[in-house]
């Protein structure tokens, strides 16, 4: 009996990763989105149930868990509920000033976004990419660059992808997302992006301008589709880039990309 | 034809599984690979020559779930298919301390180039991001290993199970 090579099994995946590392390294990015759009059309009601059930486990889970401490959490709620009340007073004062300094620096008030609210259907298992998935598409009136946020202007990244009824959201934490940002307190301009193992950086900020920890950081108006004064982070460590031409930060969110529920696009600004 | 439909369904139940429900549970990286390692060990059990069509569609239907350049994970899923092959009579067969050291060594291999290749092939093999790459074999192997390895040992005896029965369900059809 003669050995045939090409009915052999290691032939078989020799042909097959040829053709798909053909398939990598043309990238054909967009010949396959109607592909793609498609299995989302038709799976992305799925994979909001699956999301949402994951979800409500995880908030159970965590409820459950938490009843202990419960009763001191009460405790401490009253007692904050009681300060939060004489602090309402004095921010009631301080939010017309704010009103009327935004509207001197030409900030947008934070309600005068048309907001789309969406559910995030799917997240990047991989860690690399940082993306979300929402169950909001064109048929929403989504565009690509959109900025996506939660609560009251907390920037959570912008949309990448635009499918009939769902669209992959970049994070800021992605390498590629590349956000103007200003330090609120300082005025130090400088690129939101995300890096491995680190998070949020920014980074490109000049060696004569000024950054310190603890500082706000938030989306500046400059060569942004954005509207400023969105909530990037908190400066957490101040350093310099390996070049040593700029300064760079390492940025704190304020909230946890991957344990999102709802998010919401701005559409545009009123 | 019924036959083929429970088998996509199993297949993008398992890949929204891995896309839209594991994310929440594991923190970022560290999210076990869920459809590879029942690949592999569907290999193990019922061969490479049943298992290696599956495998490409397997990749192919990822792909597409995780915006990944399409056949970055059928690539891979059909190299780790093929290897797991050589595997099969080690772990079925001899003593269980070998089974579980050739099984663990293969999981070990799956999740350092599996991370490794899905990270460069993304970014367009772009060998320029140390620290990336640092990240990804130091910080998120690290953690991946120990779910993985559990997944594989769990998938592995559930399809055991799942042979058995056929077979002995076959057996009883022919007498």
């Amino acid at each position: 009996m003669s050995f045939n090579f090409f009915s052999t099994k290691l032939f078989k995946v020799l042909v097959a990763v040829f053709i798909f590392l053909f398939f990598i390294i043309l990238n054909p990015y967009n010949f396959f989105k109607p592909i793609r759009g498609a299995f989302f059309f038709i799976f992305s009601p799925f994979q909001k149930i699956g999301y949402s059930a994951a979800f409500e486990f995880l908030e159970a889970k965590n409820f459950v868990s938490s009843i202990g401490q419960l009763k001191k959490e009460n405790e401490r709620l009253i007692e904050e509920n009681q300060n939060l009340l004489a602090e309402k007073a004095r921010l009631s004062d301080i939010e017309k000033e704010n009103e009327k300094l935004r509207q001197e620096i030409g900030l947008l008030p934070k309600d005068k976004f048309n907001l789309e609210a969406a559910s995030v259907i799917s997240l990047d298992p991989y860690g690399h990419g940082d993306w979300m998935e929402i169950d909001k598409g064109e048929k929403s009136g989504i565009k690509k660059d959109m900025p996506v946020i939660v609560g009251d202007g907390i920037l959570v990244g912008k949309i990448d992808e635009v499918y009939r009824g769902s669209s992959k959201v970049m994070l800021l934490s992605n390498p590629r997302s590349g956000i103007n940002a200003i330090d609120s307190k300082t005025n130090s301009k400088g690129i939101i992006k995300g890096e491995y193992g680190l998070g949020i950086i920014l980074d490109m900020v000049l060696q004569s301008e000024s950054l310190n920890e603890g500082d706000t950081i938030v989306t500046s108006r400059i060569g942004n589709n954005f509207p400023s004064g969105l909530l990037v982070g908190t400066v957490d460590e101040v350093g310099v880039s390996s070049d040593r031409l700029f300064q760079r930060a390492v940025i704190s969110p304020p909230i946890d990309f991957s344990r999102l529920r709802f998010v919401f696009v701005i559409k545009e600004n009123n | 034809m019924k036959k083929i439909l429970a088998v996509l369904f199993f297949v993008i139940a398992a890949v929204i599984f891995e896309t839209s429900i594991l994310p929440l549970f594991f923190s970022k990286g560290t999210v076990p690979s869920l459809v590879a390692i029942l690949l592999i060990s569907a290999t193990i059990v019922f061969g490479f020559r049943t298992m290696w069509m599956l495998a490409a569609l397997a990749g192919f239907i990822l792909d597409i779930f995780s915006y990944s350049r399409v056949g970055v994970n059928a690539a891979a899923f059909l190299v780790f298919c093929y290897l797991a092959s050589f595997f099969s009579r080690r772990l079925l067969l001899e003593e269980k301390l070998e089974g579980i050291a050739a099984g663990s060594f293969l999981v070990a291999i799956e999740t350092f180039f599996y991370g490794l290749w899905v990270f460069s092939a993304n970014s367009g093999f772009r060998i320029d991001d140390f620290h990336g790459l640092n990240y990804i074999l130091l910080e998120s192997v690290g953690w991946k290993l120990p779910f993985n390895l559990i997944l594989f040992f769990a998938s592995l005896l559930f399809f055991k199970r799942l042979e058995k029965n056929f077979s002995s369900k076959k057996l009883i059809m022919g007498n």
